[in-house]
């Protein structure tokens, strides 16, 4: 019968009780969307490992002379191996000098299809040999709209060659196409094309060279053993650099990438089912409020106190079972689209989109979770009345103490007397603990869409640090060979070239004690005026890069365990020398984890001097193109690239972002507009004789309207800044995660952005008030004011 | 041709009167065909069983329904086709209701209470120290002057009655209506407030009607009217009625 009777509830509150499914079902949602989004990337990042045998290992060679690579692959514990010339190369799109990018050339074997770092073609068909075929990253070709049958120009030594495009494929080394670790992302300025070797090596000139040995080990074979095993093969002194996977650009980068989406799949359920949580809180506690009268009559029928119990932990279960079932099918839908935005955004070839038991299991046990634990403080309130003092009124619809709240008398010299103002003030501290809650949940989806978008306008302002504060010219140029002074003193006497710096920067390695990192070096003269330092510890960058010593970030010194004063072990692919260089001073990045030294230090790890392989120029604006024009056109220029135009670029391509923060800022007015509904249908419940009184006695609708929506944003302007700030302090915890050598991300939101969100709870505030002022509207004053309270 | 004879003195006017109540599939005739009038400054007791149609009388003169048929003119006003924002005027303007549960705002003041009502009818809108002192004043005279600052909460079923009157009272009404005022009451508390209702007819001229159950407070007024199956039975006059604290129930 009791059962019935919670049919029954659920009937008569059809819209506060489709507000919890709601709600619940979007925490689940959640969950379901993230963590089989989660799964889903991961599983497609490994097919695709696995398909085409992304190498567990390379070795860069130096002394090219006499690389056994079949001596590699009798190794035990090596599955397969491939050697291959690998060399960056300028491109210039359909011919045009001022369309230049950065191309890298790989060998693949003469024929068939590699063994290790397999591609899977995606269009077209594979190069012939010797007929100047190639095969294009599909990246690239998706940014350029480069089809089968086109033709590129590529730059190398004073030559222009031209290799015809045969077709498009996908590639495990570069799924995330960056060309080292910690580059800003630009794939319109990055493509890699794939060769026949003989084609490879007559296109840049070096015949029978390979410079990559990437190999694939046995299942169960210990990898760092047999990286150590291929490195004697090699011969030690020819190995340049040793790469694991976990290192080599792309992974490291995709990584990164799958762990902040571990991040955020772990932390937005969380939210979201914590906002649910206290949602249905608050409505089971006022639905028992509601109801103590019956429930006193229960008991004085003899319902037992378990009974009794059950039946409001039934309401619960049932919201959670409707909540998780709503959450599966919608999360599910949402998984495979985050799934899919983010295998077209990294590029992974194949999308593994799967229903995880696990998933359901957990969805089905959370939202039951969240559901009992929200249901089981009302249960037990409800179940504990004696039946007499549950038949009377309650207690707390009056004013606690028979007094007027502090806040009221306090304000009361400013307080309109008008007690249209007055009646919504003492209505909050009328239920202190009701309003207390309604503050929670709408602070809660405060916090959602701040934390939101925060990280929006976090990486705005990244990249406007980046752009204003790191890095300081406007055009950088990259050559394959090092050159002297006296380039960088030709191009500034070009029109509208104000400033030129040179650095020479390098593929480096650090070993400590703490661990190892493969990175870049930059020498430059002190204080290395092209680049904005934030030096956190130590010495200025001045003084740090004039001592000798290095300027590292913190995330990096954190990553090898380094402070101040602690030295590290560094050596350069130009020279297999091992030098030892102090930490100076250690400086806050926002991209990449770059280390600076000096030039003397630059010269002792290559055995260069005087030489640079970057200039770093600044012009006016109007002058960046054809700066730029001028630079592909110089002899040995590998890049170029235009800061302003990188930037454009990165932030466009994080335009597939817009898709997530829609999303979340959706749920969080969502879950905005299901908390202040549930709480204001729920206060029009409860004053529904107080309410048709007024409006018998001449009080008009609109007044009463105006008196919820002055309770209405009273509660808003408790919870606004409570939600904003737990939303910054959110996003600064979470930003701690997400952070690392890639990116390092501050807390940080927007003025205007805040005030959008405002408005936008503002709007969802009075949106959430239409039906219970409908309500109002159409209330039966003849019955509402003999209802029994 | 209306069968009712209204003169200067009518406050209010039923002609031919019906309301019907749609139950699912069913009609259901509260009021069936109902004429009367009713004068200004008559004490006026409506008795009848559960379902007569007593409390829909008092609904449609009280502009808190409207009729299915017919014309209810009150103070000249033809309500009977009155939206709900002419509806709320009317209220406002012309009628007090003193309720069973006695519905006073539960955050409010015994004296906010009549304030609400007082700055609801334009006086005292600003809660000026005038308006303050009328509601202190109507208080006093329903016997609450030490009670003016507690809380609904804090007083008696009595005394929240008697602030229930106070505020009827507040907006000087032409009509004040009580349904079942002294229901919820004990014999002393209930007398007191029959008491004041009575008082305040007599000395403001209010036409006073309240729907009630209880037999003995038919002596009190100047009219009995008897509801029987949606329609008045007998109208009793009592040229001599009895004060209210000599009914005894």
């Amino acid at each position: 019968m009791l059962l019935l009777k919670v049919w029954r509830d659920v009937l008569a509150r059809k819209g506060q009780f489709a507000g919890l499914v709601v709600v619940v079902g979007l925490g689940i949602s959640t969950f379901v969307a993230f963590q089989a989004g989660y799964l889903d990337l991961t599983r497609s990042v490994e097919r695709a490992n696995r398909e085409l045998r992304f190498a567990d290992f390379s070795v860069s060679v130096s002394d090219t002379a006499g690389v056994k690579v079949a001596a590699v692959r009798a190794l035990p514990g090596v599955l397969a191996a491939e050697g291959r010339l690998i060399q960056d190369v300028s491109l210039q799109l359909g011919g045009r000098s001022d369309q230049t990018a950065l191309a890298r050339v790989v060998g693949l074997p003469n024929t068939g299809r590699p063994a290790v770092n397999d591609l899977l073609l995606l269009a077209g068909a594979w190069p012939r040999r010797g007929g100047s075929e190639a095969i294009l990253h599909v990246k690239f070709a998706q940014e350029t709209g480069t089809r089968p049958g086109d033709e590129l120009t590529l730059g190398t030594e004073r030559q222009h060659k031209h290799v015809r495009v045969v077709g498009i494929a996908a590639s495990p080394e570069y799924m995330y196409a960056v060309p080292e670790k910690g580059a800003l992302p630009s794939p319109r300025e990055f493509a890699v094309l794939f060769l026949r070797a003989d084609d490879a090596e007559r296109l840049v000139g070096r015949p029978g060279v390979i410079t990559d040995v990437a190999v694939v080990t046995e299942p169960e074979a210990d990898v760092r053993a047999v990286l150590r095993a291929v490195e004697d093969e090699l011969g030690r002194s020819r190995v340049v650099a040793s790469t694991l996977r976990a290192d080599q650009p792309s992974s490291f980068m995709l990584a990164e990438e799958i762990d902040q989406n571990r991040v955020m799949a772990l932390f937005l359920p969380a939210v979201i089912l914590a906002i649910s949580s206290s949602s249905l809180f608050i409505a089971l506690s006022r639905l028992v409020t509601s109801q103590r009268r019956e429930i006193g009559l229960e008991k004085a029928l003899g319902y037992s106190h378990a009974q009794v119990l059950c039946q409001y932990l039934s309401f619960a279960l049932v919201v959670a079972a409707l909540g998780a079932a709503l959450g599966f099918v919608l999360g599910d839908v949402l998984a495979r689209l985050i799934a899919q935005q983010y295998v077209d955004m990294l590029g992974v070839p194949f999308l593994e989109h799967h229903v995880y038991p696990e998933i359901v299991a957990g969805s089905a046990a959370i939202s039951t979770a969240a559901c009992l634990l929200a249901g089981i403080v009302p249960a037990l309130r409800s179940s504990r009345l004696p039946p007499a003092q549950a038949m009377h009124a309650d207690p707390n619809a009056a004013l606690a103490g028979g007094r007027v709240p502090l806040l009221e008398r306090l304000l009361s010299p400013v307080l309109p007397a008008a007690l249209v103002v007055r009646i919504p003030l003492r209505n909050l501290f009328r239920q202190k603990r009701r309003s207390f809650y309604t503050v929670v949940g709408v602070a809660f989806a405060m916090l959602l869409a701040v934390t939101t978008q925060s990280m929006f306008d976090a990486m705005d302002e990244m990249l406007e640090r980046f752009d204003s504060f790191s890095e300081r010219w406007d055009v950088q140029a990259v050559f394959a060979e090092p050159f002297g002074r006296s380039r960088a003193a030709e191009v500034a006497h070009w029109p509208g070239v104000t400033d030129v710096q040179t650095a020479l920067v390098l593929p480096a390695e650090f070993r400590t004690d703490g661990g190892t990192y493969q990175g870049s070096l930059t020498c430059a003269e002190p204080p290395a005026g092209f680049h904005g330092f934030q030096i956190v510890e130590g010495r200025s960058a001045q003084e740090a890069l004039a001592s000798g010593g290095m300027v590292i970030t913190g995330t990096l010194a954190e990553k090898l365990q380094l402070g101040i004063g602690d030295v590290a072990r560094v050596r350069t692919p130009v020279r297999d020398q091992w030098i030892d260089l102090p930490v100076a001073a250690i400086s806050t990045e926002t991209l990449g984890a770059p280390v600076f030294v000096n030039l003397d230090v630059g010269r002792r790890l290559t055995g260069l001097s005087e030489r640079y392989n970057t200039l770093y120029v600044t012009t006016a604006a109007t002058h960046a193109s054809g700066v730029k024009d001028r630079l592909a056109d110089t002899p040995g220029a590998l890049s170029v690239s235009v800061k302003a135009e990188l930037l454009a670029r990165f932030t466009e391509m994080m335009g597939f972002m817009d898709f997530y923060q829609g999303l979340l800022l959706a749920f969080g007015l969502a879950m905005a507009f299901v908390v202040v509904y549930n709480t204001l249908n729920a206060n029009v419940t409860e004053r529904t004789r107080e309410i048709g009184t007024m409006r018998t006695i001449g009080e008009g609708p609109g007044r009463i309207a105006w008196m919820i929506t002055i309770e209405n944003l009273l509660l808003g302007l408790v919870a606004a800044p409570l939600g904003v700030l737990l939303g910054l302090r959110t996003a600064d915890l979470l930003y701690a995660q997400l952070s690392s050598e890639a990116f390092t991300l501050t807390a940080y939101i927007k003025p205007e952005s805040v005030a959008i969100i405002l408005v936008g709870l503002l709007v969802v505030m009075l949106l959430s008030e239409i039906p219970p002022v409908l309500r109002i509207l159409r209330l039966n004053l003849a019955e509402a004011t003999k209802v029994m309270e | 041709m209306s069968k009712v004879t209204v003169t200067p003195e009518s406050l209010v006017v039923l002609e031919d009167v019906v309301k019907t109540y749609h139950m699912g599939e069913v009609d259901v005739t509260a009021l069936n065909h109902t004429d009367l009038v009713l004068d200004r400054g008559e004490f006026v007791v409506i008795l009848g069983p559960s379902g007569s149609g007593k409390t829909t009388l008092l609904n449609l003169i009280g502009g808190i329904d409207s009729p299915t048929a017919g014309r209810i003119i009150i103070d000249g006003e033809d309500i009977s086709h009155y939206g709900q924002r002419e509806l709320t005027l009317f209220r406002r303007r012309t009628v007090g209701f003193v309720f069973q549960f006695f519905n006073l705002i539960p955050t409010l003041t015994a004296r906010e209470n009549v304030d609400f009502a007082l700055q609801l009818s334009g006086r005292g809108r600003r809660g000026d120290d005038r308006g303050r002192e009328d509601s202190a004043h109507l208080l006093a005279k329903v016997g609450l002057s030490e009670r003016l600052e507690h809380f609904p909460s804090q007083l008696s079923g009595g005394e929240q009655q008697r602030v229930a009157v106070a505020r009827a009272l507040a907006k000087k009404p032409a009509l004040v209506l009580g349904d079942e005022p002294t229901g919820n009451l004990d014999f002393r508390t209930g007398t007191l407030v029959l008491s004041a209702m009575r008082e305040v007819n007599r000395l403001l001229g209010t036409t006073v009607v309240i729907v009630t159950h209880n037999q003995p407070l038919a002596a009190a007024a100047d009219r009995v009217l008897h509801f029987r199956e949606g329609r008045i039975s007998r109208i009793e006059v009592n040229a001599h009625p009895i004060p209210p604290e000599d009914v005894e129930w």
